[in-house]
């Protein structure tokens, strides 16, 4: 029944109603003597409020204390762009934020991108990330570069379960709502529940931190706005390093895809399937005396086959060392096993993927 | 389930939902089973020790009652022995059985004691001493024996004060588990804001305390007499606020569902005497002790001598209720001392003020005497916290040995706080909380009521005190991951 269509009589019938349920509930002694609707109305109304400056209160306490990272403001600073800002989304580790030059990519596409990439994330965590940033975007393609696919252990099972910094800031970026739980329940064990969605609880002793609290308030307060997703390395590969690559004994060791990433790579690209967003798989080149050292078939491959089986594109950079014209120049000076390009090659690269993925999708 | 832990704030909300929407007829059911769901999540197994104190007690009443006072009195010794066996065997037996080895020792004569090392199931002396309360209140026949088995279990294990207190009378309890209570929003206000209190105690002054004081008593060799004495000043407030906290967070949940518990303290740091300190000092305690050891012994009206004896064997038996450590025993027939010396000397002293013209119905006397009384007890709680007995004395020993005097007031290093384990920073807000709490206990002793005052104010003020009072514990805290100093100090009682 609408709101004109309640005459005047019904209208008293049904307090008449409300009144007697209120009677006799006070009669059993269920709700307080004094109970009548408008103070129940009033008290409930000041109930809501004191619990809604509550969490907000909650909520700036955490923005303040927070450890400052790049991690949680990818997230805040994802949050804080308008509807329909993002047209290209690209979700991955490390390899990915510095890989994926967003400028380059608006040069070359005219497509306005994002990079929701954090710290070893793997694609349980990239799976989440999309789902959470589908609520607020909707964006034309998302790519998942490829090292999300590796064996790391940023998960619950891994050798540093729930205690893993990368993961919690993740999860801690993302605004509390249903997939934030899901993320949780999925990747923390039952125990560990209330410490991965109660953030105050780890980051409350930083009241003594005054440079993390002012870093983060200079960063609320007017530092979003140039803040940038695509976070390169500026350093060059220096002679020492290069010779260090040259000098790594041969890995013979085979690539792994773990189970939880291959059932969340699947869930990822059904997602995208679902959503009728065109996805695609990157992978970030590595310098090639480097990959030369290591068994580099067993991951392409496994890659390329997962990547298929869902009918997903995947485009592996290092296959076109020559037609993106990288050098030792174009990575990081650092020698380990999960090396970055530096801005220069950043820049080549993200030209190419996106010549050669819409290339691809204009043939 | 410890009350500082998220177990416990998804726990308590749905219990007191519940317990507002059932039927007043099986209110009582919810909360029995609320209470031994509370007490299982610690160990299940501990719960069969609570029921058959539940049970050996509850029959004993009946049996008071049928039988009569005279007939019932084997009933009555068999439910003690009972009851206090079981705390023995559980608590004292280990601590008994190394006494006896070492004493048999002494004389070179080696005997092995059967070894029974379990672990203390929490808060069996306070449920235990609640249960005999109730049977000797029978046996009195001050009460008249609980026929509801259920609602006898649930006077037992009354969750908000089962793991360490208040210990309840059943005059008081038992009456008000058959009382109808509705939901009285000011009355749930009014509770919340005392557990908030009690979590600010607890978790801002206590765990924040136990941080520098831990590291002083485990490490004492390494520290000066004056940071010694400094750790045991402090130590002071550490247990009080670690009990005294407890207590608010128990008495404010208890009335958010209706109960009224009982007051456990009454400003003890500002009392101008010993005794008067014991008589706002864990008050539940102290008077059941005083009505069931003391006052039976033959209490103050049995000739001086007999008066003192019964006073250090009450307090002897109070320190050891405390735990199972000769250190304990110290401390509390250290403070039964203290009463005799006071009783012995006061016409000694009175006499002294009168030759020397000292005022004593002055705010500067009473001044001395608050001093005086908290540097005697604080003396005190340094048999209390010290790992043994001997281990006390030879921190008395290193203290005096290594007083340090010009470095513990050096400006450079004003206490030696740098070279504690407690930041500046963290001293700092630690002294602004204990400033707080003996204001709040000044206005408490004053008689002052803070609620009232609270309530007559505008909901701005108000709204800015529970949000300060909300915020100082999740920000100011000691709590997280990482953090395991966090179990109540008198669980372990």
């Amino acid at each position: 029944m609408g709101a004109a269509e309640l005459s005047g009589k019904r209208f008293r019938q049904v307090v008449r109603r409300l009144c007697s349920v209120l009677e006799f509930l006070r009669g059993k002694g269920i709700i307080y003597r004094d109970i009548k609707p408008s103070n129940c109305l009033i008290q409930f109304l000041k109930g809501l409020l004191f619990i809604l400056i509550l969490l907000a209160g909650l909520k700036a306490a955490v923005l303040l204390l927070y450890p400052s990272n790049e991690i949680v403001r990818t997230w805040q600073r994802f949050y804080a762009l308008e509807k329909g800002e993002v047209e290209l989304l690209v979700v991955g580790s490390s390899h990915a934020y510095s890989t994926f030059d967003t400028s380059v990519i608006f040069q070359t596409t005219g497509m306005e991108s994002y990079i929701l990439a954090t710290n070893s994330q793997n694609a349980v965590q990239a799976y989440f990330n999309v789902k959470e940033a589908l609520h607020y975007q909707r964006p034309k393609a998302i790519i998942l570069e490829a090292f999300s696919l590796d064996n790391n252990n940023n998960w619950r099972y891994g050798d540093t379960p729930d205690r893993d910094w990368k993961k919690e800031s993740n999860i801690d970026g993302m605004r509390f709502g249903l997939t934030k739980l899901e993320a949780v329940m999925e990747q923390y064990e039952r125990e560990n529940w209330s410490y991965a969605l109660l953030p105050i609880a780890r980051c409350h002793g930083n009241w003594e931190n005054i440079v993390t609290v002012g870093s983060n308030l200079r960063f609320l307060t007017g530092g979003m706005e140039g803040f940038s997703s695509f976070r390169p390395s500026w350093s060059v590969m220096s002679a020492e390093t290069a010779e260090q690559y040259a000098q790594a004994a041969y890995n013979p060791a085979e690539w792994v895809i773990s189970e939880t990433n291959e059932l969340h790579f699947r869930k990822l690209a059904a997602l995208c399937r679902e959503e009728g967003i065109p996805f695609y798989v990157v992978m970030a080149p590595m310098y090639d005396v480097y990959i030369q050292s290591m068994n580099y078939d067993s991951c392409t491959d496994k890659v390329a086959a997962l990547a298929e089986s869902e009918g997903v594109s995947f485009l592996d950079c290092n296959l076109y060392y020559d037609e993106i014209g990288l050098t030792a120049e174009d990575f990081e000076d650092v020698f380990n096993t999960y090396h970055h390009l530096n801005g220069s090659g950043a820049e080549k690269v993200s030209r190419f993927v996106m010549e050669t993925l819409y290339g691809r999708e204009r043939d | 389930m410890l009350f500082n832990s998220v177990d416990f704030l998804v726990f308590f909300p749905i219990v007191a939902l519940v317990y507002f929407l059932i039927p007043q007829r099986v209110k009582y059911l919810w909360l029995l089973a609320a209470s031994y769901y509370f007490y299982m999540s610690w160990n299940p197994r501990y719960a069969l020790l609570m029921l058959v104190s539940t049970l050996t007690t509850w029959g004993c009443g009946l049996l008071l009652a049928a039988c009569g006072k005279k007939a019932g009195k084997w009933g009555l010794g068999g439910c003690i022995a009972v009851n206090l066996g079981i705390l023995f065997l559980f608590k004292y037996y280990v601590f008994a059985a190394a006494s006896v080895e070492k004493a048999f020792g002494l004389f070179h004569i080696s005997l092995r004691m059967p070894a029974f090392d379990v672990l203390l199931p929490v808060g069996i002396s306070f449920y235990t001493f609640q249960a005999l309360g109730y049977v000797l209140d029978v046996w009195r026949g001050e009460i008249p024996a609980e026929r509801n088995f259920l609602r006898y279990a649930l006077f037992v294990s009354f969750f908000p004060q089962l793991v360490a207190g208040p210990i309840e009378r059943s005059k008081n309890l038992m009456s008000q588990i058959y009382e109808r209570h509705v939901f009285d929003p000011e009355r749930v206000k009014d509770g919340l804001l005392l557990m908030g209190w009690g979590f600010f105690q607890k978790l801002v002054i206590a765990d924040r305390i136990a941080i520098l004081v831990t590291d002083v008593y485990d490490n004492y060799t390494e520290y000066s007499g004056l940071q010694i004495l400094l750790a045991t000043v402090l130590f002071a407030f550490q247990i009080y606020c670690d009990f005294g906290g407890y207590s608010d967070i128990a008495v404010g949940a208890a009335r958010v569902m209706g109960f009224t518990l009982t007051k456990n303290f009454k400003s003890p740091y500002y009392a101008v005497t010993v005794s008067e300190f014991w008589r706002s000092w864990h008050v539940s305690l102290t008077t059941w002790f005083r009505d069931y050891v003391y006052i039976p012994l033959g209490g103050n009206r049995c000739g001086r001598l007999k008066k003192y004896r019964n006073l250090l064997v009450t307090f002897a038996v109070s320190g050891l209720w405390h735990g199972a450590r000769w250190s304990f025993v110290a401390w509390g027939a250290l403070n039964g001392l203290y009463q005799v010396a006071g009783d012995l000397t006061r016409p000694l002293r009175a006499g002294l003020y009168r030759r020397l013209h000292v005022r004593t119905d002055c705010a500067s006397f009473r001044l001395v005497q608050r001093i005086g009384t908290f540097l005697l007890v604080d003396f005190a709680w340094l048999f209390f916290r010290a790992e043994g007995f001997g281990i006390a004395l030879r921190m008395l020993r290193h203290s005096v040995a290594h007083l340090d005097f010009l470095s513990f007031f050096s400006p450079d290093t004003l206490l030696g706080i740098d070279t504690m384990a407690l930041s500046e920073k963290n001293f700092c807000v630690m002294l602004a909380g204990l400033v707080l709490l003996m204001w709040v206990d000044w206005l408490k002793r004053r008689k002052v009521d803070l609620k009232g005052m609270l309530a007559r104010q505008n909901i701005w003020f108000r709204w800015l005190v529970y949000y300060g009072l909300i915020f100082a514990v999740l920000i100011f805290g000691i709590y997280g991951p990482g953090y395991d100093a966090s179990t109540f100090i008198y669980f372990q009682f």
